[in-house]
């Protein structure tokens, strides 16, 4: 039995899903801990939505169709989109973030899809994106629905660290990540379009790479990044 | 995302250095900025470029191509700083450097005004054991103004890509994450060699780090001192220290840097 890509596009969105995306605030708890009011909340998941969580959505395109395109398959593609990620990504505090979710994710994709394409050319800890894009490639998941399945999990992500910062009434934060993923919609479509790793979206949030960097040097935190 | 229909407002400004028999061939040819040699060495020279016209004014495309050859080092000084006045404007750097050439540029701020849009691109192309180190300074907005707005995109390759980033911020728009309340982001970015980070620098994955700070005012970075220390950590593998005179007689107020459209150019 094979389950949809619609259904497991819901899975990996899922907070439940065993992957150790708990321990992820998606940048918020560095926001917060470097000192951005809370009430900047809907700005600073807007603009992430563009920033950060579009170089991921990229880079999750460019990994599917490095899959899917086979003569990129051994492994050379994969490693080319992670190269165009890690230098989208200048902060070695949010690349390290982005690769522990993407150990966990990898752990929980080779249990399912054990011979996935490209899944064994995906090393230990791959950037998050890369395995979100071998998935799609293997169960035939639509570039668009991967794009907002990255951008959905990266937000959702932040908001739920943010309900546990910072208390306020769950369905404000339901508002949130509507209103962060709403605000990027125009520009999915290009993103979905991309093939070569060169395309990947690279727009910086040079404040947050900045609050990332303090925030791993920090004891205080209650999330990984 | 806007696509400014400019188009270059005049030939482009080229400096290039390649291995000569005794020094090095220095190529200049005045754009809209001039370029003046300042020193030049068996394998070295520095060029000081000034405005050779008003810039940036509304509809200026302004165009850089720099070209180092192997084994060449090529050390530009900004004479000024520039400022993007009310309108769109545009300016693009692209530099080559060639197998185990040096680039260093310490760029002085780039200003634009509350109602001045500006894009800025520079690309950089590293050859086998190239190395580059750039300063860039951008303000949004002169000193008591709100506003100004930059598409700033930085790439950088060698073989493959080293650091890709473009900042879109508004002076007029507080964007948290992005550039938060600041008005100034200053940035030591080095490329192809690892420079000695603290804590805070961010460490590219490829060779290479970023200092950066950001701020209301450009006085207020410390960069100056990064700058010293990570342009010594470059030349450090270039032999016996570099007789080129390390005073800095171009250097104005960082704050408020001299406004390229009043006229002030190279001799």
């Amino acid at each position: 039995m094979t389950p949809s890509a619609g259904t497991v596009a819901m899975m990996l969105a899922d907070a439940r899903l065993p992957s150790g995306g708990h321990a992820h605030s998606s940048g918020m708890e560095p926001a917060l801990l470097g000192g951005m009011p809370p009430a900047a909340s809907a700005e600073f998941l807007a603009l992430r939505a563009r920033t950060t969580a579009l170089v991921d959505a990229g880079t999750a395109v460019a990994a599917m169709r490095a899959v899917l395109d086979g003569s990129l398959i051994q492994g050379s593609g994969l490693a080319a989109v992670e190269t165009a990620w890690a230098a989208r990504t200048p902060s070695l505090a949010m690349r390290t973030a982005s690769r522990d979710l993407g150990r966990g994710l990898l752990r929980l994709a080779r249990r399912i899809w054990p011979t996935a394409e490209g899944i064994d050319a995906l090393g230990g800890a791959p950037a998050r994106p890369l395995v979100l894009g071998v998935i799609a490639a293997e169960v035939g998941m639509g570039a668009e629905d991967l794009v907002r399945l990255a951008v959905y999990d990266d937000i959702a992500s932040a908001v739920a660290a943010l309900l546990k910062l910072d208390p306020r009434d769950p369905v404000d934060g339901v508002t949130l990540v509507l209103g962060a993923c709403a605000s990027v919609e125009p520009l999915l479509a290009p993103v979905a379009g991309i093939w070569s790793p060169d395309d990947i979206p690279s727009l910086a949030a040079p404040q947050a790479e900045a609050w990332a960097e303090q925030h791993a040097a920090t004891h205080r935190r209650l999330f990984r990044g | 995302m806007t696509t400014l229909a400019t188009t270059p407002t005049a030939e482009p400004t080229r400096i290039s250095v390649h291995p000569g028999e005794t020094r090095v061939r220095v190529g200049l040819v005045t754009g809209p900025l001039a370029p003046r040699l300042i020193d030049r060495g068996t394998s070295s020279a520095t060029v000081a470029i000034a405005a050779a016209q008003m810039l940036l004014l509304d509809g200026d495309a302004v165009l850089i191509e720099i070209e180092v050859g192997p084994g060449c080092t090529l050390d530009i000084e900004d004479v000024g700083g520039t400022v993007a006045y009310p309108g769109t404007s545009s300016w693009e750097v692209r530099a080559r450097v060639g197998a185990g050439g040096r680039l260093l540029w310490r760029g002085l701020p780039f200003v634009v005004t509350a109602d001045g849009d500006s894009r800025r691109r520079t690309e950089i192309v590293l050859g086998p054991g190239a190395a580059a180190l750039i300063r860039e300074t951008l303000v949004l907005g002169r000193h008591g103004e709100i506003g100004g707005r930059i598409d700033a995109g930085l790439t950088a390759t060698r073989t493959g890509p080293l650091l890709v980033e473009r900042l879109v911020a508004s002076g007029a728009f507080p964007g948290p994450g992005v550039l938060g309340t600041h008005r100034v982001i200053d940035s030591v970015i080095a490329l192809g060699y690892r420079p000695p980070t603290v804590p805070g620098d961010l460490v590219l994955e490829q060779p290479g780090a970023v200092a950066r700070r950001l701020g209301q005012h450009t006085h207020a970075s410390d960069l100056d001192a990064v700058w010293a220390a990570w342009r010594a950590t470059l030349r450090e593998d270039d032999g016996p220290p570099s007789n080129v005179p390390s005073t800095e007689p171009w250097t104005g107020d960082r704050d408020e840097p001299a406004d390229r459209a009043s006229g002030r150019t190279s001799p």
